[in-house]
C-alpha cells in the first residue's frame, strides 16, 4: 500500500512537470498548428539564465530569468514563426526543429557542450518522510508550483479578456479576426505564456538533475510532445491530462517492468504514441467536443 | 475514331449507373433523404438544386468518398456501395471536382497521363491516350505547361480531360462551368456534346448555370434539402412551380406580407450623402476561377441592401472581400470615405464593419457571455460602455440572457444566429454584413431574424445582407442587387423587381415563360 | 503510334546523366586529394545515399518522414552482426542468437543484407504508417525513430547498447560506395519516371483527386517506402564501416536533422535537389569546420568554436524555409528541358494525316 502511495506521489510529481511541458506545446499548437520543438530550448535557456544570474538575490534571479525566457519566446515567434504563419504544418515542424537545433548549438558555442553543474537552492534536495513515504522538498515545491501554474493559467484563460480571445482564436481564428481580435497580440500572448510555463519547468528540472547542458531541453520536449499527442492535439485539458498519464505510465512501467526491460520504457511510450495516431488520432483522453446543433 | 486510336470504345450500352434510396446523415441532419438517381450511357443528366441540397454529397456517395447510411449504388449491375474511390475509378466511373483539384506541380499532360496509369496502363500507353484526349478537348498546346500556371477556364477542361483518360462509361461533372463567362460556357457545352458523341458515356452534370443546364441536358433532376423533388426534361422542369419555389423561396409566406415595407424609403437615409460602403469594380479570383469579375455596389447610410443570386454567383466572395478575409485582384473598397482595401480584417472591424459569417462562426466551446466578450473586443478600453452595450444587446435578444452561461455549441441554429448578430453588434458597427443568415434555419426562426434586422435598420444601422432566399431578401431590403456569375446583372427596388421578367432572366439566365432554344 | 523516339528518350535522361557525371567527376577529383578530404567525401557519399534514399519516399509522396534514419540504424546493425568476427561478437554481444554469432560474411554482403533488412523493416512499419496523413505521418515516423533508438540503445546484449560496437571492417571507400550511389540515383530516377512514381506524385499533389482516378495511395506509399529504405539501409551499413564503431546515438536526432536539412535546402521534390542539398551542406559544413578551429584575420581572431557548423546549418535551413521554401532547385530537375520531353517535335514525325 505504501509502495503504491509512493508511486502515486512520484507519478503526480513527474506528471505535473510533463503536464506543463505539454501545456506549453499544446497552447501553441492550438492556435497556430505549430508543434514547437524549440520549446525545449526555452527550458534550457531558463536554466542557463539562472546560472548566469546566480550571484544576485533569489527573487531577482527568478524574475530576471523569467523575463529572459519570455523575451526569447516572443523573439522566436516574431523572427522565425511569423514569416511562416501561412505555411503547411510540416514546414512549421521542420522550422521549429531547425530553430531548436540552432539554439542548442548556439549555446554549445558559448558555453560548450559539456554539462555544467547547477546548484540552485540546494536545500530543496532534503528528504523527509510522511508515514513511510519519502518526499523530497523539491517535489513539494514542484507540485505547488505546478498547481499554482495550472490554477493561474485557468484563471488567465477564463477571466481575462486576452485569455478568452486566445481560446476563441484556437477554436476559429478566422471568426476571431472578424470580431476584431488582433492576431498578433493573441499569438504573442500565447508564446509569452508558453515561455512562462517553460520557465517553471526549467526551474524544477534543473534543480532535479543538478546540471545544465545545451541539449537538456530535448528530452522534456519530446516527452511533452508525447503527452500532447496522447491527450489529443489541440485540447488544453487533454494536454494536462496527457502529461499526468505519461507520468503515471512512466512510473508504472518503471515499477512493473523487470530490470532488464526497464530501459525500454521509452520504447513503450513511443509505441503507444504510434498506436494512438493510428487508432485514435483525437487522443486517448476523450474530452468530448461539444456537439454543435446546426 | 481512327482504328489505330489508343481509345477503344465499349459499344455495349446495356447497363446503367443507379443510386437507390441513398440517405446520408451528418450529425443529426439528413443531408440526403432516400434519393434515387439513374444515369444511362449516352444521355446527359442534369442535377440541380439550391445551396445545401446535397448534390455534391450525392456525387461523393456514388464515387465512394462518402459512405451512405442507407441505400445502394449499382454500376452496370455490380453493387459498388462503400467501395473505396480508387476501386470505383477502375470500374470506369469518373468524376471532376468543384474545386478542380489538378496536380499543380505536374504538367497538363502528366495530369491526364496519371489517370491512365491510375487505371493500370503503362506510362507509354497512358501518354498516348492522354494525348488523344487532350487533342479532342483542344488542350494539346498546353500539354507541357505546369497545371498551376494555367489560364482561366482551361483548368476545368484539363480536369475533364483527366477524368476522361480513364475512359469512363459514366462521367460525373461537378460544376464544370463555374467561373466561366458566356462564351466559355458555350464552348464547354460543345465539348460535353463532343465527349458524349465520342465516348457514348452517361454524363451527369451538376450546375448552377441554368442556361447551360437547360440547353445541354436530356433530363434534369432537382434536389432540395436532400430530397429529390422533380425529375423530367428541361421544359417540364422550367415550368415546375416546386422548382421555382425551391430556388426563390415561397412568395407570401412571410410575416407582414410580401414586400410590405420595401417600397418606402429607408427610414434614415439622407439624400446627397456619399454611400457608407462603396465597392468599385471588384475582381476576386481563387486560383484560376474568377469569382467576382468587376462588381460595383454601394450601400447608403441607413439603408438595408440585399444581394441575391444563384450559387456560384460570388455572394460569399463579396462578403469575404469586404471583411478582408480575401484579397481582391482589382477594384476598390471604400468605407466612410476611406479606402480600406489594404487594411487587415481586425482594423476594418475597428473602423465599424462587422460581418456575421456564413455558418454563424460562434465559438462553440466558449459560453454565450464569452462570445459576447469577444464581440466587444474592439472597445476594451471602455468597460462601462461595454457593459451598457452588452445589457442592451441582451435586452434585444432575451434568449441569450437566459443562456448566458451555456457553451455556444449547445445552442440551436436560430439561437446561434442571434448570438452571432448580437456579437457583431457589440463592436458598434456602422454597417452590419450578413452572409446567408437564413441558411439552415426554420422558417419561423428566419422570420424572427429578419424582424431583428429590420429593427436594427430602423435604429440607424446600415445593413448589407447576402441571401439565397430571394423572397426573404426582397421583403426586407430597400434595394437589391442580383449577382450572377461574378457580375451584377440587375439592381433596383424589390418592389419593382419582384414580378419582372428581367429579374428571372438576371437570376437564372433566362426567363421562365420563354423556353430556351434547344 | 506516338511513342518516344530515341532522341527524346535521351533528352529526358539528361538530368540523370548530368547527375551521374557530376558524381563521377567529383569522385575523380577527390581521389587525388589528401586523405582528409577523401574522408569528408566518403562521409558525404554515405549521406548522399541516405538523402537520395529518403527522397525516393519523401520527395515523391510529399510526406515528411522523420524516421528514415531508423533504417540506417537497422542497416548498420544487421551488417555489423553479419560481418564482425565471431570472436569479437562473443565478447561484445553475448545475447546474439547462434546463427548471427557464427556469421562471418564479407563486408559487401553485409551491405546488401543491411539494405534488405531495412526494406523488410520498412515494409512492416510502413503497413500502418502509410495510412497516416500529413502531420500525423510525420509524428508517427518520429515515433518509429524513437522506438528504434530506444531499443538499440538499451538492448545491450545484442547491440552493445550505449557503448560502442567495434570490430567493423574498413570497407567504406570512395570506389566501393560510388557504385551504390550511382545505383541509388538510377533507381530513384527510374522510379520517379515510372507509373508508380507518377501515381505517388499525384497523391502528393492532391490525395482526393488521385483517388478519384484510381490511385491506391496506401499501396503506392508502401512501395516507395520499402524501396527508399533499401538505400538508406545500405548507407547505414557503410556508415558503420566508415566509423569503425557504432553507437545507437549516431542514428538519431543529429543525423535526422542533417539529412532533412539537405533535402529541404536542395529542394524536397527533385532528385537534383537531393544531390545539390548534400553538396551544398557538405561544402558549407567544411567551410564552417575550418572556421570552428579558429581563424586568424589580423586584428580579429576567432578562437576555436565548436558547434559553429551546426549553427550555420540550422540558420541556413531557417532562411531557406522562410524565403525559398522550395529549396535551391525550386523542386525542379536540372536542366529543366530534360524533365519534360517536347511532344510537339514528334507531331511532325507522324505519318498519318
Amino acid at each position: 500500500m505504501t509502495l503504491t502511495l509512493q508511486y502515486a506521489v512520484d507519478a503526480l510529481n513527474v506528471g505535473g512537470l510533463y503536464a506543463m511541458m505539454a501545456l506549453g506545446i499544446g497552447l501553441i499548437f492550438g492556435i497556430m498548428r505549430l508543434i514547437n520543438f524549440a520549446h525545449g530550448e526555452l527550458v534550457m535557456v531558463g536554466g542557463y539564465a539562472m546560472l548566469l544570474l546566480v550571484q544576485l538575490p533569489g527573487p531577482l534571479v527568478l524574475a530576471l530569468s523569467l523575463i529572459v525566457v519570455i523575451v526569447l519566446a516572443l523573439g522566436m515567434e516574431r523572427l522565425a514563426f511569423r514569416p511562416l504563419r501561412e505555411a503547411a504544418p510540416s514546414t512549421l515542424l521542420v522550422a521549429s526543429f531547425a530553430l531548436s537545433y540552432f539554439l542548442q548549438n548556439f549555446f554549445v558555442l558559448v558555453f560548450g557542450a559539456r554539462p555544467v553543474p547547477f546548484a540552485f537552492a540546494s536545500e530543496l534536495s532534503t528528504n523527509f518522510e510522511i508515514g513511510h513515504i519519502r518526499i523530497v522538498l523539491l517535489q513539494v515545491v514542484s507540485m505547488t508550483l505546478t498547481i499554482l501554474a495550472l490554477v493561474g493559467l485557468t484563471a488567465l484563460l477564463k477571466r481575462t479578456s486576452i485569455g478568452v480571445q486566445l481560446r476563441a482564436a484556437s477554436q476559429d481564428f478566422r471568426a476571431a479576426k472578424l470580431c476584431g481580435v488582433r492576431a498578433n497580440s493573441v499569438i504573442a500572448f500565447a508564446f509569452a505564456i508558453s515561455g512562462s510555463l517553460a520557465w517553471i519547468v526549467s526551474l524544477i528540472y534543473s534543480a532535479q538533475i543538478g546540471q545544465l547542458s545545451p541539449a537538456m531541453g530535448v528530452r522534456p520536449v519530446v516527452i511533452g510532445f508525447v503527452a500532447t499527442i496522447l491527450g489529443g492535439l489541440g485540447s488544453l485539458v487533454g494536454a494536462v491530462l496527457g502529461g499526468f498519464l505519461v507520468g503515471a505510465l512512466s512510473v508504472t512501467l518503471e515499477a512493473t517492468l523487470s530490470l532488464q526491460l526497464r530501459p525500454f520504457k521509452e520504447a513503450v511510450l513511443f509505441a503507444l504514441v504510434f498506436l494512438v495516431l493510428l487508432l485514435r488520432p483525437q487522443g486517448l483522453i476523450a474530452v468530448r467536443a461539444l456537439k454543435e446543433r446546426v | 475514331m481512327r482504328p489505330t486510336s489508343a481509345i477503344e470504345l465499349d459499344r455495349a450500352s446495356n447497363g446503367q449507373l443507379e443510386a437507390r434510396g441513398v440517405s446520408v446523415r451528418f450529425e443529426g441532419i439528413l443531408a440526403l433523404d432516400t434519393v434515387d438517381l439513374t444515369l444511362r450511357p449516352g444521355e446527359i443528366l442534369g442535377l440541380i438544386g439550391p445551396n445545401g441540397a446535397g448534390k455534391t454529397t450525392l456525387i461523393n456517395v456514388i464515387t465512394g468518398f462518402q459512405v451512405p447510411d442507407q441505400g445502394r449504388i449499382t454500376l452496370d449491375g455490380e453493387d459498388i456501395t462503400g467501395l473505396q474511390p480508387f476501386r470505383i475509378s477502375r470500374r470506369r466511373l469518373a468524376r471532376t471536382f468543384q474545386a478542380v483539384r489538378l496536380f499543380c506541380d505536374l504538367t497538363v499532360l502528366e495530369n491526364a497521363e496519371l489517370a491512365g496509369v491510375g487505371v493500370g496502363l503503362s506510362r507509354a500507353s497512358a501518354r498516348e491516350r492522354a494525348w488523344e484526349i487532350l487533342e479532342l478537348l483542344e488542350l494539346a498546346d498546353l500539354a507541357t505547361q505546369r497545371a498551376a500556371e494555367l489560364p482561366y477556364g482551361d483548368e476545368r477542361r484539363v480536369g475533364i480531360a483527366r477524368a476522361l483518360t480513364t475512359l469512363p462509361r459514366y462521367l460525373l461533372l461537378d460544376e464544370p462551368a463555374a467561373g466561366m463567362n458566356e462564351k466559355e460556357a458555350a464552348a464547354l457545352s460543345r465539348t460535353v456534346r463532343t465527349i458524349l458523341q465520342k465516348f457514348s458515356c452517361g454524363i451527369m452534370v451538376i450546375e448552377h448555370n441554368m442556361m447551360l443546364i437547360m440547353e445541354l441536358c436530356d433530363r434534369i433532376q432537382v434536389l432540395e434539402h436532400g430530397r429529390a423533388i422533380a425529375l423530367g426534361n428541361p421544359a417540364e422542369i422550367a415550368r415546375d412551380p416546386a422548382v421555382r419555389r425551391a430556388y426563390l423561396g415561397a412568395e407570401g409566406a412571410i410575416a407582414g406580407g410580401p414586400l410590405s415595407g420595401s417600397s418606402a424609403s429607408p427610414p434614415n437615409a439622407q439624400a446627397g450623402k456619399p454611400p457608407i460602403l462603396a465597392i468599385d469594380n471588384l475582381a476576386v479570383s481563387y486560383g484560376a476561377v474568377a469569382a467576382l469579375r468587376g462588381v460595383s455596389i454601394h450601400v447608403n447610410e441607413g439603408e438595408l441592401v440585399s444581394v441575391v443570386g444563384p450559387n456560384g454567383a460570388g455572394k460569399s466572395t463579396l462578403m469575404h472581400a469586404i471583411s478582408g478575409t480575401v484579397r481582391p485582384d482589382a477594384g476598390e473598397i471604400t468605407f466612410a470615405g476611406q479606402s480600406i482595401s489594404t487594411l487587415p480584417t481586425e482594423t476594418r472591424v475597428r473602423k465599424g464593419i462587422a460581418l456575421v459569417p456564413e455558418g454563424r462562426g460562434v465559438f462553440p466551446a466558449l459560453t454565450v457571455a464569452e462570445n459576447l466578450l469577444i464581440g466587444a473586443v474592439t472597445r476594451l478600453g471602455n468597460q462601462a460602455a461595454v457593459r451598457i452595450a452588452t445589457e442592451r444587446v441582451l435586452d434585444f435578444f432575451p434568449i441569450l440572457r437566459e443562456r448566458q452561461g451555456q457553451p455556444a455549441g449547445r445552442l440551436s441554429g436560430g439561437e446561434q444566429q442571434q448570438l452571432a448578430i448580437a456579437r457583431a453588434l457589440l463592436s458598434e458597427p456602422r454597417i452590419l454584413l450578413l452572409d446567408e443568415p437564413s441558411l439552415g434555419l426554420a422558417v419561423r426562426i428566419i422570420d424572427e431574424v429578419y424582424l431583428i434586422l429590420e429593427q436594427l435598420n430602423r435604429d440607424g444601422v446600415s445593413v448589407l445582407v447576402v441571401e439565397q432566399s430571394v423572397m426573404r431578401a426582397f421583403a426586407a431590403a430597400q434595394r437589391t442587387y442580383v449577382l450572377r456569375n461574378g457580375l451584377v446583372e440587375l439592381e433596383g427596388r424589390p418592389h419593382d423587381l419582384v414580378s419582372s421578367e428581367r429579374f428571372e432572366a438576371a437570376y437564372f439566365g433566362f426567363a421562365r415563360q420563354q423556353s430556351p432554344s434547344l | 503510334m506516338r511513342s518516344m523516339g530515341l532522341r527524346a528518350r535521351l533528352i529526358s535522361l539528361t538530368p540523370l546523366l548530368a547527375l551521374a557525371l557530376l558524381l563521377i567527376g567529383t569522385a575523380g577529383i577527390v581521389a587525388i586529394c589528401p586523405p582528409g578530404t577523401q574522408r569528408v567525401a566518403i562521409e558525404a557519399l554515405i549521406k548522399l545515399l541516405v538523402v537520395v534514399g529518403s527522397y525516393i519516399f519523401i520527395g515523391n509522396s510529399g510526406v515528411l518522414s522523420f524516421g528514415h534514419v531508423s533504417f540506417m540504424a537497422v542497416g548498420a546493425y544487421v551488417a555489423a552482426w553479419l560481418v564482425i568476427a565471431p570472436e569479437t561478437k562473443e565478447l561484445m554481444l553475448p545475447g546474439l542468437p547462434a546463427f548471427l554469432m557464427q556469421a562471418h560474411w564479407a563486408p559487401a554482403v553485409g551491405v546488401l543484407a543491411g539494405g534488405i533488412a531495412a526494406s523488410a523493416f520498412a515494409f512492416f512499419v510502413g503497413l500502418p504508417l502509410a495510412r497516416l496523413n500529413g502531420i500525423s505521418a510525420s509524428i508517427g515516423s518520429f515515433a518509429v525513430l524513437a522506438v528504434v533508438n530506444a531499443v538499440f540503445s538499451n538492448w545491450t546484449s545484442v547491440t552493445g547498447g550505449q557503448g560502442s560496437l567495434y570490430g567493423l571492417p574498413s570497407y567504406a571507400g570512395l570506389w566501393t560506395i560510388l557504385p551504390w550511389a550511382l545505383a541509388a540515383l538510377c533507381v530513384a530516377w527510374i522510379y520517379q519516371q515510372s507509373r508508380f512514381g507518377l501515381r505517388l506524385r499525384g497523391a502528393r499533389e492532391d490525395e482526393v483527386a488521385a483517388q478519384s482516378i484510381g490511385v491506391n495511395i496506401w499501396r503506392e506509399r508502401l512501395i516507395a517506402f520499402v524501396i527508399s529504405a533499401f538505400f538508406v539501409g545500405v548507407a547505414g551499413a557503410f556508415y558503420g564501416y566508415f566509423l569503425g564503431v557504432i553507437a545507437a546515438r549516431a542514428f538519431y536526432l543529429q543525423m535526422t536533422f542533417i539529412t532533412i536539412a539537405m533535402l529541404v535546402v536542395g529542394g524536397l521534390t527533385s532528385l537534383w535537389g537531393a544531390v545539390l542539398g548534400v553538396l551544398t551542406i557538405t561544402l558549407l559544413g567544411e567551410v564552417l569546420r575550418h572556421a570552428e578551429r579558429g581563424v586568424d584575420l589580423g586584428p580579429l581572431s576567432f578562437g576555436a568554436h565548436p558547434g559553429l557548423q551546426e549553427l550555420g546549418l540550422a540558420a541556413l535551413m531557417l532562411i531557406i524555409l522562410i524565403y525559398r521554401p522550395r529549396g535551391l532547385t525550386g523542386g525542379r530537375e536540372i536542366p529543366v528541358v530534360g524533365a519534360f520531353w517536347q511532344p510537339k517535335k514528334l507531331i511532325g514525325s507522324r505519318s498519318e494525316p
